[in-house]
């Protein structure tokens, strides 16, 4: 990966040269020979950095997607810069801008206390030098533009708050840009301002250079009309929902780093286990560390042991609710929790109690903290150590219990003895849950829907669910929809790619990699569910485990066991469990024996064959697991894309060689001089003389007769002369004649193609009536 | 500004949001793509709803004779114009009633402006064009008002004292003996007969067309005729509009012209221009209106010269009153056709505006002394007054 300091320097070399490029195509002159020094040495460090850039990446063995960007940027704005063209030029300083600013956000976590990103940050970790780093580039923004203003170059003024803007989104320590939002939008604001301004500047500035007599008054309303017009714009733009939240950069610059609590380079894989929460991340690992034994009263004896909900959704991860915590024990009021929860909260119908036990083993047993139960929590241990129960509470009273933690973890209660729970569990079948309809009691509304903070987040995770669900008409039958459909389109891996910086990791799971392991299946189907506006929540326990390795008929769970799965509340039946992830992976050992027949109080429902179903043109046909789907064409086309911009980029400069070849004869010159005639649609052939072919070149260019242009065909064309018609030692006109001969031209040839394109539509001048038809 | 460049940053950074996935760079991507829609519709809304009035003198003028114009813009939508400008396409020479100006949501503006005629022929007030602008600069709009007001402006009048004291011997007092008896007399009008009225005086036509008998009225005023010669030939004037020879040399045929008229002369005036005008003989204020209107209009640019006109003209001319000369050559072939085709006692009066003093090859006008004895000649500089020309003092040759 680049260095930090060679990707700042880029960014600042190049707007440098993009104000450069103004200056040269200005008049710069008295105060302007300060900002030209420091745009000399801006573009100077612009060298440097590239140089700097395209050795790391040749050196470092990365691959060419940077180094391309670099180049075929810094060609294009090097280009459009010779041309003189500074409005161009400065509009292409965008892209290696862009391709800069990419390569400076992985540069960032691993600067690490060395280069300037260290200096500028004071020696702080990441944040603080991003902030300074920032703090830079607004700088140097503020300076392009004030330059921009003063000189009133609209185009660089929009640009440098557009270097600004890149800036500030790169530099957002992990991809947060919640605290730099507005002042980005304030950004963009100004910088739309400073486009007017400059305008109207630049307008008056003609109007006095024309002594166009100026009506006075009045101009004063013009100014907050600009600036009520730039907010307003902004304001607009920052309404409207994004197209797209998903960082497909990724597959052409290779950073990015995990978010949530596994922030930072995956340098080495954290390990399955229990938490408290969901946060997508990098790769983990999977030891079989052994935890427990269970035993229940369930047909089957196998269930999913819960641990804690999980209902507050924070930027695609999950966290328990602020549900209220109430301290229970060791009086044992509260132990007859159905008792309570039947007398306050809805009347739930078609429920089984299942009590399940316990016994936990000595082998780390320490990262257990919740009891564990069989379904809905309705009872409490007996037990002396006082017990924290997380718990919803609606009408003064309790309606449903999400936790149950005892002081210390579960090893404190549990000690060697065994632990007895009781939990519910829904025995309804599909269609009465088909039936329950949307009547959902007010405690649970808030899990039906996503933050109002993430709008732009919740449009694309609407689109995709309802692209999953095509068809659903209720809400079991919209969970089943995006159940199955994460279960068959989605790959299951426990080494699932780096989610780039400022993207939520289900986001790229849904749009891009469709690698992830049980967190991103429950959580994007969380996610899913409530942006359609079904209650919905998470769940961290553990999964089956196994059967017949402990004596007893126990079933054994180790660490690696851990899982997450998906509730969703339907009115009359309460909390009903969903299972997205594939079958056979949860538990990271390939082994398909507890989940062939699905668990019980998991609904499931059989994958259909493809084609098969009503809406099944909508769906892909499923993949091989690990291996990406339709993105590969989004890197495919991207890579066309990039491919086809270089071969522009090539083309264009291998035609400018052509075009300022040197003639070497007549022919040579009889040729450009066509050439500029068919740019310009005007008359040519082979009947037409070179002198006819020279006039009409100077009437399409508008060559004013003693200009330097028209001067240098004149005697091109009267060399050609010499060579075609006169005799002797005289008609012999060496390389060196031509060279001298052709060398201005050759300086003002592709003016003379633009000036020509640009008369195309411009009508040719009469021609002249033929002698002798005259009466 | 351009609209390229934008459109060029809004595909770079719309590329760079859509790969990034980063909310703030559609924010900027969605404010670029605004930026230029609220353009196009600003500038598309205001130049619907700008209106633009102008109120121009209408009617003759004489060159160097003022006028004045009114402008008013109004702006009648509630979009605010940072920047629009007025220009006027009259090419009227050293006339630039275009105003730059800021207009306000419904605001008017409204000037005067003031300007001279400085030079004869037919002129046009219009058409104008209005440039204006959304306030960003990306979609410049152009309303052109293409009312056009024609106007008509005559070459001035000199009231020259000298020719005035020559012709009075031979004006209204004179005897008409001078008048060719093959030329009818001028019809001024007609009246109701009368009784002593003889049968030639009743106008027939008239007569049938009423249902009773209708006599003609005849010009009184009328006196003896004057031929007057302008040589249009292109060359042979000099200098830079407005001030050249050929423009005094008009301006001295249409004081001429005017002169014979008021003095109830028939005038016919003939000029050897690209067409060979020629403009039969007449009298009264109709005549004098078509001589100044033909004078408005003439150009220099004839191929047949001076001598060859009047060697065409005046052998028809001889016998039928005097005849004026207005010419800038300095070539003597036409003093020598004045001097052969002029009667016994008639003296031509040659005007020669010297267009050396107008920046023209100084060749000196040399007349032999003995067709000074038949050709009067009137010598006229650049910046001379032009109503003393031919008084005494003044620079008169022959």
């Amino acid at each position: 990966m680049l260095s930090a300091d060679a990707a700042l320097a880029g960014l600042i070399g190049l707007c440098g040269l993009g104000a450069l490029a103004a200056l040269r195509a200005g008049r710069p002159s008295g105060a302007d020979r300060i900002a030209a020094a420091v745009t000399l040495a801006l573009a100077l460090a612009l060298a440097l950095a590239v140089a700097a850039s395209l050795a790391g990446t040749v050196l470092r063995g990365h691959g060419p997607g940077a180094g391309l960007a670099a180049a075929i940027g810094v060609l294009a704005v090097a280009a459009t810069a010779a041309w003189r063209r500074r409005a161009a030029a400065a509009a292409l300083a965008l892209v290696p801008m862009t391709a800069a600013a990419l390569l400076l956000a992985p540069a960032l976590p691993g600067a690490s206390g060395a280069g300037l990103g260290a200096l500028l940050g004071g020696g702080h970790p990441v944040p603080a030098q991003a902030y300074g780093l920032e703090l830079l580039c607004l700088a140097v923004g503020g300076w392009v533009g004030w330059w921009a203003v003063r000189d009133r170059r609209g185009l660089v003024a929009a640009g440098a708050a557009a270097v600004v803007v890149v800036a500030d989104l790169v530099n957002v320590p992990g991809g947060r840009v919640a605290a730099a939002f507005w002042p980005v939008c304030g950004a963009v604001a100004a910088g739309l301002t400073l486009v007017g301004w400059s305008h109207a500047e630049r307008v008056r500035s003609g109007w006095r250079a024309q002594q166009v007599t100026m009506l006075t008054g009045g101009r004063r309303r013009a100014g907050p009309a600009v600036t009520l017009g730039a907010i307003a714009l902004t304001g607009a733009a920052v309404a409207l929902p994004p197209l797209n939240l998903v960082n497909f950069s990724g597959r052409f610059f290779q950073y990015g780093a995990p978010s949530g609590s596994q922030r930072g380079p995956a340098r080495s894989a954290d390990v399955v286990g229990y938490s408290e929460s969901v946060v997508p991340g990098g790769p983990l690992r999977s030891i079989q560390t052994p935890l427990l034994t269970y035993t229940t009263t369930a047909p089957g004896r196998a269930v999913y042991l819960r641990g804690v909900v999980l209902d507050r959704f924070v930027q695609g991860d999950w966290y328990p609710g602020g549900s209220s915590r109430h301290t229970a024990g060791p009086a044992p009021h509260l132990r007859r929790l159905a008792g309570r929860l039947a007398r306050r909260g809805p009347r739930l119908r078609d429920r089984r109690t299942i009590r399940l036990t316990v016994r936990l083993l000595g082998t780390g047993p320490g990262q257990l903290v919740d009891l564990l139960y069989p379904g809905v929590p309705a009872d409490l241990p007996a037990s002396a150590t006082p017990l924290v129960v997380r718990a919803q509470r609606a009408r003064g009273g309790l309606v449903e219990v999400t936790a149950v933690q005892p002081e210390g973890g579960l090893a404190r209660v549990a000690g060697t003895r065994p632990v007895t729970t009781l939990g519910t569990i829904s025995t309804a079948p599909a269609a009465q849950l088909r039936r329950a309809g949307t009547r959902y009691p007010t405690f649970v509304g808030r899990d039906a829907r996503l933050p109002a903070s993430d709008g732009s987040q919740a449009a694309i995770l609407r689109r995709i669910a309802r692209g999953m669900t095509r068809g659903a008409r209720d809400p079991y039958d919209q969970a089943l929809d995006i159940q199955n459909a994460l279960r068959t389109e989605e790959s299951y891996t426990l080494s699932p790619p780096l989610t780039p910086v400022g993207t939520w990791p289900i986001l790229y799971f849904l749009q891009v990699s469709h690698l992830g392991y049980c967190q991103y299946f429950a959580s994007s189907m969380g996610a899913l569910l409530r942006a359609l506006g079904v209650p919905t929540r998470l769940v961290n326990g553990f999964g089956p485990g196994e059967e017949g390795l402990t004596p007893g008929g126990a079933r054994l769970i180790t660490a690696a066991d851990a899982h997450t799965w998906v509730e969703v509340y339907f009115p009359g039946y309460g909390w009903i469990g969903f299972e997205p992830t594939p079958d056979g992976f949860y538990r990271g050992r390939g082994e398909l024996a507890a989940v062939t027949a699905p668990p019980v109080q998991v609904h499931t429902h059989p994958i259909a064959p493809v084609g098969t179903r009503p809406n099944s043109h909508l769906r892909p046909p499923p993949r091989v697991p690990g291996r990406p789907g339709p993105s590969r064409w989004a890197a495919r086309a991207a890579a066309a894309a990039w491919a086809v911009l270089a071969l522009l980029v090539l083309l264009g400069v291998g035609v400018d060689q052509a075009l300022r070849r040197r003639v070497r004869g007549p022919r040579a010159v009889r040729r450009r001089l066509t050439l500029v005639c068919w740019v310009a649609r005007r008359e040519r052939g082979r009947a037409r003389t070179l002198h006819q072919l020279l006039a009409t070149c100077a009437d399409a260019c508008d060559l004013a007769e003693g200009t330097r242009a028209h001067r240098a065909l004149v005697d091109l064309v009267g060399l050609c002369d010499r060579a075609a018609f006169a005799a002797g030692v005289t008609a012999q006109v060496g390389t060196a004649e031509w060279q001298a001969a052709w060398s201005p031209v050759g300086a003002a040839y592709r003016g003379l193609l633009w000036r020509a394109w640009r008369s195309r539509h411009r009508p040719a001048p009469p021609r002249p009536a033929p002698a002798g038809t005259g009466g | 500004m351009s609209r390229t460049p934008v459109l060029a940053v809004l595909v770079v950074t719309g590329f760079f949001a859509y790969i990034t996935g980063v909310r703030l760079a559609f924010v900027v991507v969605y404010a670029t793509a605004l930026l230029l829609l609220l353009a196009a519709a600003w500038s598309w809304w205001a130049a619907r709803h700008l209106i633009l009035t102008r109120t121009s003198p209408v009617g003759p003028f004489v060159a160097g004779a003022s006028f004045s114009e009114t402008f008013r813009v109004e702006n009648r939508s509630l979009l605010p114009l940072a920047a629009v400008e007025v220009r006027d396409r009259s090419r009227l020479p050293g006339y630039h009633p275009g105003r730059a100006m800021t207009l306000g949501p419904r605001g008017v503006r409204e000037w005067e402006t003031a300007g001279r005629f400085a030079l004869r022929g037919r002129h046009q007030l219009g058409p104008t064009e209005v440039h204006l602008s959304d306030p960003f600069g990306l979609f410049p709009k152009l309303v052109r008002v293409e009312t056009l007001t024609p106007v008509l402006v005559y070459p001035p009048v000199h009231p020259i004292r000298a020719l005035w004291a020559r012709t009075a011997r031979t004006g209204r007092d004179a005897p008409r003996g001078a008048h060719p008896h093959d030329r009818p007399p001028s019809v001024a009008g007609t009246r109701e007969h009368d009784p002593g009225d003889g049968l030639n005086r009743i106008h027939w036509l008239e007569s049938a067309r009423r249902g009773r008998l209708i006599s003609r009225l005849f010009d009184a005023d009328q006196g003896t005729d004057l031929l007057v010669a302008l040589d249009c030939e292109a060359g042979v004037h000099a200098g830079a509009l407005p001030d050249t020879s050929f423009e005094v040399a008009v301006s001295l045929v249409a004081s001429v012209v005017h002169l014979a008229i008021r003095q109830g002369r028939q005038v016919e005036l003939v000029a050897n221009d690209r067409a060979g005008s020629r403009v039969a003989a007449g009298a009264g204020p109709a005549h004098d209106q078509r001589l100044r209107e033909w004078l408005a209009l003439v150009a220099d640019d004839g191929h047949t010269s001076l001598a060859t006109l009047l060697t065409r003209h005046l052998p028809s001319w001889r016998g039928r009153g005097p005849v004026v000369v207005v010419t800038g050559a300095p070539d003597l072939r036409w003093v020598e056709a004045v001097a052969a085709h002029s009667a016994s006692g008639d003296r031509p009066l040659a005007i020669y505006v010297d267009p050396a003093t107008f920046g023209g090859p100084r060749e000196p006008l040399r007349v032999p002394a003995r067709w000074r004895l038949v050709v009067d000649l009137w010598l006229v500089h650049r910046g001379d007054d032009l109503a003393t020309v031919g008084e005494a003092g003044a620079r008169a040759v022959g």
